[in-house]
This record gives structure tokens, sequence and C-alpha cells, in this order.
């Protein structure tokens, strides 16, 4: 008698996360971009340690910083090699960076309709210099890319706050917010913690709290 | 005309882990009408879906052995989730919800389906084998279920005869659908008719078991229902 087998899938369903990486000029000082690409090194090693995963979590990173980067295609946490580090310059190509996250949301070859709802994590210091108006508009009102779960950290002072709220559309999660290094750290290493509980719970769709309150014992080092 | 009809629900490791129940649903039941079926998936983010997801079982089984497909799909749904209403109590809506798929085939071949839902519905009809479930639009698990009210726009609903043998109906949950091959969709359903074709119903739902036990798909989790009604 045949079996089933034959039928399944041979890959573990996505979970993607994107990053969407603010690397204008702005970000050298006070070593902002250091802290960022530290945060995002602990937060791929520790998601391709993780090992009671429901799901295959994909880390993909949009640098925009003068031009807009594919710093990293969605790639299997486990599988990523050592990345080049993120470097700061220029304006802050915003709009443009949401375009292109927004073409790989309605990429079903890209992320399958199997996958689990996506994550997008927004980080600005600055404020967007291109019209991001209407590539945010379209991202948060297409089939697909609207259903994506949205989180964002404003860093340092200049950022700006009312465009960064209205990025988020998680209730859980209210705009973070990174004084210094340490903060960025905490918000990687939560939303680390958020995404593993997730994709370890009988639910993976589920979006959980993120909570800051860490234990660390990180230097605070101000910006 | 000989029916032919089984099924098996096994609970996801990750309920296993979590020492959860089965959030899905299955009944299949047979009388001098022919057969029916019901496959609920309880919502996961409700604190007692695997009650919503019996109670839908027991709601589609109420209500389509007093309809003998009599009552156009409309009020059959309606009919459905009136009953639902009345069998998850004392628990509210939003502790239960549910996904609901279920098929009736009579013994002259007459068959119906509706789907509120994820899940997948395949059949075959006339020897052609039709997917009834349209693809998934979104991501993963974001689903239509019962509620408080109605939402006649959200089901989907087909007719059709089984004339041949080999013509039948499978519905299944998510927790299968999702990992099954786009493409061998026909020969999923030739297997699992051959199956019901060579077996007993008893031998068909420990095979089952044991097929939907041993997933293929690396780091499956969620519970796994099938149900399959098909003319010999």
């Amino acid at each position: 008698m045949s079996g089933l087998k034959q039928f399944a899938m041979a890959e573990a369903r996505p979970l993607p996360i994107i990053v969407l990486a603010d690397t204008s000029g702005s970000m050298e000082g006070a070593d902002k971009i250091g802290a960022l690409n530290a945060a995002l090194k602990e937060m791929i090693d520790s998601l391709a340690k993780e090992s009671r995963l429901r799901a295959d979590i994909h880390v993909g990173i949009v640098s925009f910083g003068g031009t807009v980067t594919q710093h990293l295609p969605l790639t299997s946490a486990q599988i990523i090699p050592a990345l080049p580090e993120l470097k700061a310059h220029g304006a802050t190509p915003m709009g443009e960076a949401f375009t292109l996250v927004h073409g790989w949301l309605e990429d079903k070859n890209l992320i399958p309709s199997r996958a689990y709802r996506p994550v997008i994590i927004l980080l600005s210091d600055g404020q967007p210099t291109d019209a991001w108006e209407e590539p945010f508009k379209q991202l948060c009102a297409s089939d697909r890319a609207q259903k994506a779960t949205r989180l964002a950290m404003a860093i340092g002072a200049d950022a700006d706050e009312v465009m960064l709220k209205q990025f988020i559309n998680d209730k859980e999660a209210p705009l973070f917010y990174a004084h210094n290094a340490h903060d960025i750290h905490r918000f990687f290493r939560a939303v680390t913690m958020s995404v593993s509980a997730r994709s370890t719970s009988p639910n993976p769709n589920q979006a959980l709290p993120i909570a800051l309150s860490i234990p660390t014992d990180d230097l605070d080092l101000d910006f | 005309m000989v029916l032919k009809a089984f099924g098996a629900s096994v609970i996801g490791p990750a309920h296993l882990l979590s020492h959860a129940s089965n959030q899905d649903a299955l009944s299949v039941r047979g009388r001098k009408w022919g057969w029916i079926t019901a496959v609920c998936d309880g919502v996961g983010s409700c604190v007692h879906s695997d009650i919503g997801a019996r109670a839908a079982s027991k709601a589609v089984q109420h209500t389509l052995r007093e309809n003998r497909m009599l009552m156009p799909h409309e009020a059959t749904n309606a009919d459905i989730h009136a009953k639902w209403l009345q069998h998850i109590k004392p628990y509210a809506v939003h502790e239960v919800a549910t996904t609901c798929l279920y098929g009736q085939v009579l013994p002259s071949g007459e068959a119906i389906v509706g789907q509120l839902g994820d899940g997948l519905i395949l059949y075959r009809e006339n020897g052609v084998f039709h997917q009834f479930t349209p693809n998934r639009m979104g991501y993963g698990n974001q689903t239509a279920a019962l509620w408080k009210q109605h939402a006649p726009e959200q089901w989907l609903n087909a007719r059709f005869t089984l004339q041949k043998p080999g013509d039948g109906v499978i519905l299944m949950t998510d927790g299968i659908s999702d990992d099954l091959i786009a493409d061998a969709l026909p020969a999923f359903f030739e297997v699992i008719y051959q199956t019901a074709l060579r077996c007993s119903r008893r031998q068909a739902k420990r095979w089952l078991q044991k097929e939907l036990g041993d997933w293929a798909t690396p780091k499956h989790g969620d519970d796994k229902t099938l149900a399959a009604i098909f003319r010999g």
C-alpha cells in the first residue's frame, strides 16, 4: 500500500523576519551602526541555535542609507553566512525600502502562502528623505503585505515618531525607543525571544507580547 | 451503489509537547440516506477551541441528517451555525471559534460540500479531479471561522454527483493541506481512494492514523484530520 509521505513538503513552514535598517549617515554617530550590527548578529545566532522551532525562521535585511540595498535576501537562519557589516552613509530613502519589502511580501515564490505571518522590523534614527507616504500606503493596503506584523524602533531623539507609530500594526507592541546602544540590543533580544516563543508554540501565527525588561549584563553606552 | 467512508484525526506534535488536547474534530457517520462527515479545526488563539470544533461537528451531523440535501446551501450553512451556537453553551464564541468543513453523499451519489475557513476539499466527479478549495491568498492560519454572526459570504459550497467508481470527496484540516505538494493532489486523492477500496473501514482508519502520525514535513506541529467518502 502506498503511503502519504511522498505528497508532503520536504521543507518546514517558513516564518519570515524582515529587518528594515536605517543606515543613513546619522547612524554613524555614537556607534549606533555598530550596536545595530552586533544586535543583528546576536539575533541571527540565537535563532540559528534554537532547536525547538515549529518553523524554519528566515531572516532578510534591507538597508536604506544613500541607496536601498538587499543586505541579506530571505535566508534560513541556520544557513546564514557571516554577513558584511552595515555601513552608515547618505540620506534616508525609506519609501524605496518599503517598495522593496512590499515586493518580497507579495511574491508567493519567495514567501509561500503556507508561511507563517511575517514580521517586519523597522529601525530608524531620522526622517525619510524620499516620498515614503505612497509606498507605505501600498504596503499597508495590499492583499498580503498588510497581514505582516510590523514593529518599529526609534533610534535617538531625531526619529520621526509620528511616522514610526503609523508603521506599527501590532497592538501588543508599542513604538520602542533606543536612547543608547544597549536599548538596540535589548530590543533585538526581545524580538528574538518573542519570535522563538511564537515559533515553538502550537500556534506560530499568533503574535506574542514583546517585553523589553530582559536582564542583561551589557554596559549602558550613551549615544 | 456502494459508498465507502472513513476518517482519522491525530493530535499534532506541538499539542503533544504542551499537553494540550486535539483541537480538530472529526465525525464520519453513515445512515440509510448515505454518509455525512465533518472536519473542524478549532482556532488556535481560542482557549476552548477543541470544544468549539466538536460542537461544529455535531451541528453538521444534526443539520444534515434532518436536511437530506433538500435545503439550499445558504439555509444549510445558517442552520449549522445556529446549532453550533446552541452546542457551545455555556462557552463564549471567542473561546471556541472553529473552522467547519462538511460533506454529505446520498446513496444516489448526489453530494454536497461546504467550507468555512482553512482546510481543503477535493472531489472527483465523473472521473475528473477537482480542487474545490481555492488556493490561500494570505499566509498560514489566517482563517474565517464560526463566530457570533452567521456570515453567508464566507462559506463556500458545491453540489455534484459521484457517478463512477472512484468518484469521491476528501476533506482535511490545514494541518495536512498546508504541507501538501500542490501538483500531487490528484495522486494524493488516488492513494486514499485505493486504500478505501482495499481495506475495511477500520483498517483504512488505522492506516490513515499511522500516515498522519508519521507526517514527513520537517517541524510540523499541527493536529491533522482527514475524512473521505468514495463511490466503490
